[in-house]
C-alpha cells in the first residue's frame, strides 16, 4: 500500500504544530480580507491594520506583556536574531551555550565580527554551567543569550537561577522561549518581564501558522542600561513595527498567531495527557528495545522524548547492530510515522544531533538518536500505531 | 516513430506486483523515467538521492552532485506524488571514489571511478538501505539488463541501446546485489526514454545528458587533482622529494620536452603534450617511478594483449581459457579475444590489435550480450605490435 494512503501519525511537534482550531477558524474567516497593506492610509489598509493590532493585543495577552513592546517578525529565527542584536548593542561581551538552536548560536557567533567578546558555555547549567556563568559574569557586564526549553531534548533549563546570576552582576538576559510557549504557563515570575530583557517566540510551535513570530523586548530602565531601547533593525527599508522591523507583515499569519495565543490555556491543559502518552511510548522503547532516553539534566516539558537505540558499527547505515537515526526516520516515514533525528541541513541531509553529542559526548548516542515530539492532537491510538510500526521496523535488523 | 503505447517493461526483469521499490534518482532524465514507469506499473515506489559530493563555485552543475540536481530529483518525486529522501554518502564517496581516483592519476593510471562508485558507494549500500526501509528492490536508470540466468542466478547483460549501454560499469556487482536490482530502461533506446519522459510530463524531460565525471564537471582533471591531492595520505612515497616536473621522451629515451605532472596524461592522448610541431605523437606509457611520459606515433599505441587484476566474475568461467569479447574502456566495442583466467585477474589476447590499452581502466569480458566479469588493466608491459 503506498505510504500516502496510510493513516499518518505526526510526532514532530517541535518542528511545527498543526493549526489549532482557533487559529484555523480565524484564518479561514479572514483569508480574503487581509490583502491590503496595513501601512496604507486608506480604509482598506486601516481595516487590515486593525487586525494586526488585534493580533498584537492577543499576543501581548498570551505573553503577559504590554502589546506595545511586541515586535512582530517572520518567525522564531528572526525574533532571536533581532533580540540578540538589539541587546548586544550596548555590551562588549556575550555568553551563549553549546546547545542552542542555531538561530541564537549563529546570531551570537556573528557578533565577533563586531568586536564583541563571545563565550560559548559547554557545561550544562546543572552540571557546572551556573558556576561558569558566575565566573564569566564577575568579569564584567554582558549579555547572556540562551533558551528556556531545549528544542531537541525538551529539557527545561533553570532560567530563574541564570537570571539571578545575570541580574546580580548588572547584565542582561535574552531568552529564546520558542519551545516554552504553550508548554510552560507564563505566571508569577515566569513571564518575559520576570525572566528576561528579551523574549522570542514563534507561532508555528504553539498551534499558530508558520511565518509569524514575536520578540518582546524591555523598553528601558530596570536594571541595566537605562536608555530607551532602539533596536538594531536586521531588515531595513521601512518604518513598520515603529521602525523596529522593516517590511510588510503577513497579517493573515499574525491573525492566526493572535488566535492561537488566546487558546494557550487550552494547550497548557493538554500537557498532562500529552505527558502520559509520551511516557507510554518511552516506557515501551526502553523495555522492549533497550533504548536510552536522552533526557538531559533536570525537568522536561511533556511534549518531548529523545531516545537512542544501540549504536551501530562505524560506517554502516544498518546491519545487525543498530540503526542510524536518519535511516530510522526514513523507515518510519515510509510507514506513516513522522519523527526527526538531528537538524536538517540545507541539502536535506540529516546531520547527527549536535545537542545530543554535546550532552552525551563520545557515546555515539547522537548517531542513533530519534526525537518524538507530541502535541494536543495526538491520541492513544497514535501511540499504539507508532509503537506497532516501531516494533515491526526494528525487527528488520535487530 | 517510437511506439510508446505498449508496455516496455519486460515482466521477466520485474519484481512481483506491488513490491516496494527504492529508486535511486540522480536528478537526470533516465532515473526519473525509471521511477515514473515503475510507479505507473503500480509499484510502491519512493525516491532516494545520494548526496555524494559538495560541488563548489562554477562546478555546481552536473550529475548527482549539485543542489540543482537534487532539486530536480525531488521535483520528479513531487510530480509522481511519492516520497523522496536524501542520503549522505559523502564519506564513502571520498574514500572509495575520489581518493583512489587521485591516487591512480598520481601513479600513472587512468581510473574508472564510476565502477567503484556503482559498486561501493551506490548499489551495495542502496540494497542494504532498501532492506532497512522495507523495500525488496532497488531500481536505477542504468542501461543494462538483468535476466534470469542458470541455476537461479541473475545474468547481467548489455542494454538494448548499445550506444547507451552501461553494463561496463556494473561488472563488479555480486549476485546478492544483482538479484535485488531493477533496470527498467535496459530494454529501451534512449529516444524511447525521452519519449516516456514527455508522455509522462516529467519536469526534467528535456534536461541534457551529463557527459563529464560528476565530480569533475568542467573536465579539468589536472586542476581537480592539484586541489585534492593529500600528501599526508601518501606516506609510502614522499611527495616533496618527487620531481615537480618530468620528461616527455620517445621510445628510445630521447628527451623531447617536459611536463608539470603525470596526472595530466592518459595513454592515447595527443593534445597538450607541449612538443610543438612535427608529426602527431601520442602518449604510449606513463612511468610513475621517474615521472616520465613516453610518446610515439599512432601505430605504437596498438597492442594485442592486456592483463587485468582484481577481477570479479558475474558468471564464474568454467574453463581457464575461453573465447569472449573484451572491452577496454567505456567507449569501446567489445573485441574478440582469448581470455585466460589468472590468480586474481585475467589476460586477454585480442584477435585484432587494440588501440591505447590504458592501465587503471576497467576491462570487461562479455559472452555476446552477457557480462561474464571484469577487472582493472594493470601496468604490466603489454606486448606491443611491431610497427
Amino acid at each position: 500500500m503506498p505510504a500516502e494512503e496510510r493513516r499518518r501519525v505526526y510526532l514532530d511537534h517541535h518542528a511545527a504544530t498543526p493549526l489549532c482550531t482557533q487559529a484555523k477558524d480565524r484564518m479561514a474567516a479572514w483569508m480574503d480580507r487581509l490583502w491590503a497593506n496595513p501601512s496604507s492610509v486608506h480604509r482598506a489598509g486601516q481595516e487590515v491594520r486593525a487586525q494586526v493590532d488585534r493580533a498584537r493585543r492577543e499576543v501581548g495577552t498570551g505573553l503577559c506583556v504590554d502589546p506595545e513592546d511586541v515586535v512582530f517578525t517572520s518567525g522564531g529565527t528572526e525574533a532571536c536574531n533581532l533580540g540578540v542584536a538589539a541587546l548586544a548593542a550596548s555590551v562588549p561581551r556575550v555568553l551563549t551555550t553549546g546547545w542552542e538552536h542555531p538561530a541564537v548560536l549563529q546570531a551570537v557567533l556573528r557578533l565577533r565580527e563586531l568586536g564583541k567578546e563571545v563565550h560559548v558555555l559547554s557545561r550544562p547549567w546543572h552540571m557546572g554551567g551556573l558556576e561558569d556563568l558566575q565566573t564569566w559574569a564577575s568579569q564584567g557586564r554582558g549579555l547572556v543569550a540562551t533558551q528556556w526549553v531545549n528544542h531537541e531534548l525538551g529539557c527545561v533549563w533553570p532560567v530563574l537561577e541564570v537570571r539571578s546570576v545575570v541580574t546580580s552582576t548588572g547584565g542582561m538576559l535574552f531568552l529564546d522561549a520558542t519551545q516554552a510557549l504553550g508548554k510552560i504557563p507564563l505566571t508569577g515570575e515566569w513571564t518575559p518581564e520576570g525572566l528576561s530583557d528579551g523574549f522570542a517566540v514563534a507561532a508555528h510551535k504553539m498551534g499558530g501558522p508558520p511565518g509569524a513570530g514575536a520578540l518582546w523586548i524591555r523598553r528601558s530602565g530596570w536594571p541595566r542600561d537605562g536608555a530607551t531601547r532602539t533596536l538594531a533593525p536586521q531588515l531595513v527599508g521601512g518604518e513598520q513595527e515603529r521602525g523596529r522591523r522593516a517590511g510588510s507583515p503577513d497579517p493573515l499569519a499574525l491573525t492566526g498567531f493572535g488566535a492561537a495565543c488566546l487558546a494557550l490555556d487550552q494547550r497548557l491543559e493538554s500537557m498532562g495527557k500529552i505527558g502520559a502518552l509520551r511516557d507510554r511510548l518511552e516506557a515501551h522503547m526502553r523495555e522492549r528495545w533497550g533504548w536510552r532516553v536522552n533526557d538531559g539534566p533536570g525537568q522536561r516539558v511533556a511534549t518531548a522524548t529523545n531516545m537512542s537505540g544501540p549504536v551501530p558499527a562505524s560506517g554502516g547505515s544498518s546491519g545487525n547492530v543498530g540503526w542510524e537515526g536518519h535511516t530510522l526516520v526514513t523507515a518510519l516515514d515510509l510507514e506513516g510515522i513522522c519523527v526527526s533525528s538531528g537538524a536538517a541541513c540545507s541539502s536535506g541531509v540529516q546531520e547527527p544531533s549536535a545537542v545530543v553529542e554535546g550532552l552525551y559526548p563520545g557515546t555515539g548516542r547522537s548517531r542513533t538518536s530519534l526525537r518524538f515530539t507530541l502535541g494536543p492532537e495526538n491520541t492513544g491510538e497514535d501511540i499504539s500505531q507508532a509503537v506497532h510500526v516501531l516494533d515491526r521496523v526494528l525487527q528488520r535488523v535487530v | 516513430m517510437i511506439d510508446l503505447s505498449t508496455p516496455t517493461l519486460d515482466p521477466e526483469e520485474l519484481p512481483p506486483r506491488g513490491a516496494r521499490i527504492l529508486v535511486a534518482l540522480s536528478g537526470g532524465v533516465d532515473s526519473s523515467v525509471a521511477a515514473a514507469l515503475l510507479h505507473e506499473a503500480g509499484y510502491d515506489v519512493f525516491g532516494v538521492t545520494l548526496h555524494l559530493w559538495d560541488a563548489q563555485g562554477d562546478q555546481m552543475v552536473g550529475r548527482c552532485c549539485s543542489a540543482a540536481d537534487q532539486a530536480d530529483a525531488r521535483r520528479t518525486c513531487d510530480h509522481l506524488g511519492i516520497a523522496h529522501y536524501v542520503i549522505d554518502e559523502r564519506e564513502s564517496f571520498q574514500s572509495s571514489v575520489v581518493a583512489p581516483f587521485v591516487e591512480d592519476y598520481l601513479s600513472g593510471r587512468t581510473p574508472s571511478p564510476c565502477v567503484h562508485c556503482n559498486r561501493e558507494v551506490k548499489l551495495e549500500k542502496l540494497v542494504a538501505l532498501a532492506h532497512s526501509l522495507g523495500a525488496s528492490h532497488v531500481a536505477t536508470g542504468h542501461y543494462a539488463r538483468l535476466l534470469p540466468g542458470d541455476g537461479g542466478r541473475v545474468a547481467l547483460q548489455r542494454g538494448r541501446d548499445h550506444n547507451k549501454d552501461q553494463s561496463y560499469f556494473l561488472f563488479g556487482l555480486n549476485q546478492g546485489v544483482l538479484k535485488h536490482l531493477v533496470f527498467p530502461l535496459g530494454g529501451m533506446e534512449k529516444d524511447e526514454t525521452r519519449g516516456h519522459a514527455m508522455r509522462l510530463g516529467l519536469p526534467n524531460a528535456n534536461k541534457p545528458d551529463s557527459q563529464e565525471l560528476c565530480f569533475v564537471p568542467d573536465g579539468n582533471v589536472k586542476g581537480f587533482i592539484d586541489k585534492h591531492r593529500d600528501p599526508q595520505h601518501r606516506p609510502a612515497e614522499n611527495l616533496e622529494s618527487r620531481p615537480k616536473t618530468g620528461s616527455v621522451v620517445d621510445s628510445r629515451g630521447n628527451v623531447l620536452g617536459h611536463h608539470d605532472g603525470i596526472e595530466s596524461f592518459t595513454v592515447g592522448q595527443r593534445r597538450g603534450l607541449g612538443l610543438g610541431g612535427g608529426p602527431p605523437r601520442y602518449v604510449l606509457r606513463i612511468v610513475p617511478e621517474d615521472q616520465t611520459v613516453v610518446v610515439g606515433d599512432d601505430q605504437d599505441l596498438l597492442a594485442d594483449t592486456l592483463s587485468a587484476c582484481d577481477a570479479v566474475w558475474v558468471e564464474k568461467p568454467t574453463e581457464t581459457r575461453f573465447r569472449g569479447q573484451v572491452r577496454i574502456r567505456y567507449r569501446h566495442d567489445p573485441a574478440e579475444a582469448w581470455v585466460r583466467v589468472t590468480a586474481n585477474g585475467f589476460e586477454a589476447e585480442f584477435m585484432e590489435p587494440q588501440r591505447a590499452i590504458t592501465p587503471g581502466q576497467a576491462s570487461v569480458v562479455y559472452d555476446g550480450e552477457k557480462v561474464l566479469g571484469g577487472g582493472f588493466i594493470t601496468t604490466k608491459e603489454a606486448s606491443h605490435v611491431s610497427g
